[in-house]
């Protein structure tokens, strides 16, 4: 390979102008062999931050030939501690993540620094599928969690029926019978609404898609809120005009607005600002989308005590929860997740302790016909 | 434009930070950035430069990696890429004095 013999040339002039001594029992070849061929890049750099010499990784890593590299004024490499994080920028493919070692070092009888690099791009991108992963095994927890609420819900219906029965016996035009019966009926309702959820999070429940008006939606949610979320919480709305449609399940929409109300109201122990905010974002969100996506975003902002980092990395998963003992199922999120994620979307958090949080719910939109 | 802030601009030494969005090593870089405002005895100035938002202007600078704190006044500029967390060691490198230092 032409490439490789030049890059060989290139390193061999360098090493051939050394000084130094050869090292015991092993010569120069040896070294340049060692150097050239070892998986993480080798810069040498002057202590004016210019490139002096670069090996085979170091170029893999900058996604240039080395020669492109030498003599460019990269910058002097500097570390605090052990090891730098630097992103390197390479022509036409994604940057890399590269770990950054630096060592003071004799080259040609002057001070001159050698960084190591290593492109961890790969372990960053395996972590963050982990990380996934792990959210996704906590699924696997759900099947004890619904048997204990169903287990409860069960109890409640074998109770409305004793008193059923008896009020049956008794009087059975009584007004006590339709009361019963509604009561269980709500009951049942509850039983439904938490499967669906469990259904949707767990990704094999069918979602009924229709294109809807998002701003209209959350007008008429507006009025249930007013009335869940208590007096101490003013409800405010910026609702971007000629605002995209998008095509989502409906009921599962109103659903997660609620999810996110409620996990607000009690971010704000009751008292605060909850803002709902929509706007059209187009050329997706993250860069990541080869092609052009247009998306609607929805924010539900609060401006109650915040999450911790810790927080952060849990909130989605299935039962996780900050609520005291029968406040809060730990579902809201999950389904928040699961319901965005099937329609195509994401769902993005900012959130910073004693200054509130933004969740932004991105759903791809559609033409109007 | 307002003299006053050409004025200024000629007194106050132009630095320029390249980073890349949330890549990692960025928010320190930041708070590094801070930190050396506040260190340095004379006022500079330090331009962030986001590249994944101006990224021909990274193309134009010729800069690699980031994060990248680079003195474009000079030829070839004088740069250091890592962590600029070393607040002494970046004024020292740059010409600056330390107000810790001097006073």
């Amino acid at each position: 390979m032409s490439m490789a013999r030049e890059r060989m040339r290139t390193a061999a002039e360098v090493f051939d102008t050394g000084e130094d001594e050869p090292l015991a029992g092993f010569s120069q070849l040896s070294f340049q062999r060692l150097v050239e061929n070892i998986a993480d890049g080798i810069l040498i750099v002057d202590l004016a931050g210019t490139v002096l010499y670069a090996n085979p990784a170091a170029g893999e890593i900058f996604g240039q030939p080395i020669e492109k590299l030498l003599h460019v004024p990269l910058g002097r490499p500097v570390v605090a501690g052990d090891i730098a994080e630097i992103r390197v920028r390479r022509p036409g493919k994604p940057s890399a993540d590269v770990e950054m070692r630096v060592v003071e070092i004799g080259w040609n009888g002057d001070a001159a620094l050698l960084a190591s690099l290593r492109d961890v791009s790969a372990q960053r991108a395996a972590e963050e599928r982990q990380r996934q992963s792990h959210k996704m095994e906590a699924i696997g927890r759900l099947a004890a969690g619904i048997v204990h609420d169903f287990n409860n819900l069960l109890a409640v219906f074998e109770s409305g029926l004793n008193l059923l029965e008896k009020q049956i016996a008794v009087d059975p035009a009584d007004a006590k019978v339709g009361m019963l019966i509604n009561e269980m009926r709500a009951r049942a309702g509850n039983g439904g609404a938490l499967t669906q959820q469990l259904l949707a999070f767990s990704r094999r429940q069918t979602l009924s898609p229709e294109v809807i008006d998002v701003n209209a939606r959350i007008e008429s949610l507006i009025h249930l809120f007013e009335g869940t979320l208590g007096r101490g919480v003013e409800i405010r709305t910026i609702l971007a005009p000629h605002l995209d449609a998008v095509a989502i399940d409906a009921n599962q929409f109103d659903v997660a607005l609620l999810n996110l109300a409620v996990n607000a109201r009690d971010a704000m122990d009751g008292r605060g600002t909850l803002t709902i905010e929509t706007s059209n974002i187009s050329n997706g969100f993250n860069g990541s989308s080869e092609t052009e996506t247009s998306l609607v975003r929805v924010t539900i902002r609060d401006t109650g005590c915040g999450m911790s980092k810790e927080t952060l990395a849990q909130v989605f998963e299935p039962f996780f929860t900050t609520k005291g003992e029968g406040r809060g199922t730990g579902l809201g999120l999950s389904q928040v997740y699961g319901f965005v994620h099937q329609s195509g979307g994401q769902v993005l958090i900012d959130s910073e302790i004693g200054k509130g949080t933004s969740l932004h719910l991105l759903l791809p939109s559609v033409r109007r016909f | 434009m307002n003299t006053d802030d050409v004025a200024d601009e000629a007194v106050r030494p132009i630095l320029r930070l390249y980073l890349a969005g949330d890549a990692p090593g960025a928010r320190r870089a930041l708070e590094g950035r801070k930190r050396i405002i506040d260190a340095a005895s004379e006022p500079i100035d330090i331009e962030i430069i986001d590249i994944l938002e101006r990224p021909a202007e990274a193309e134009i600078a010729g800069i690699l990696a980031t994060p990248t704190l680079s003195d474009e006044t000079v030829t070839p500029p004088r740069r250091l890429i890592g962590d600029i967390s070393n607040t002494t060691q970046v004024l020292e490198y740059f010409g600056y004095g330390n107000k810790d230092a001097s006073g």
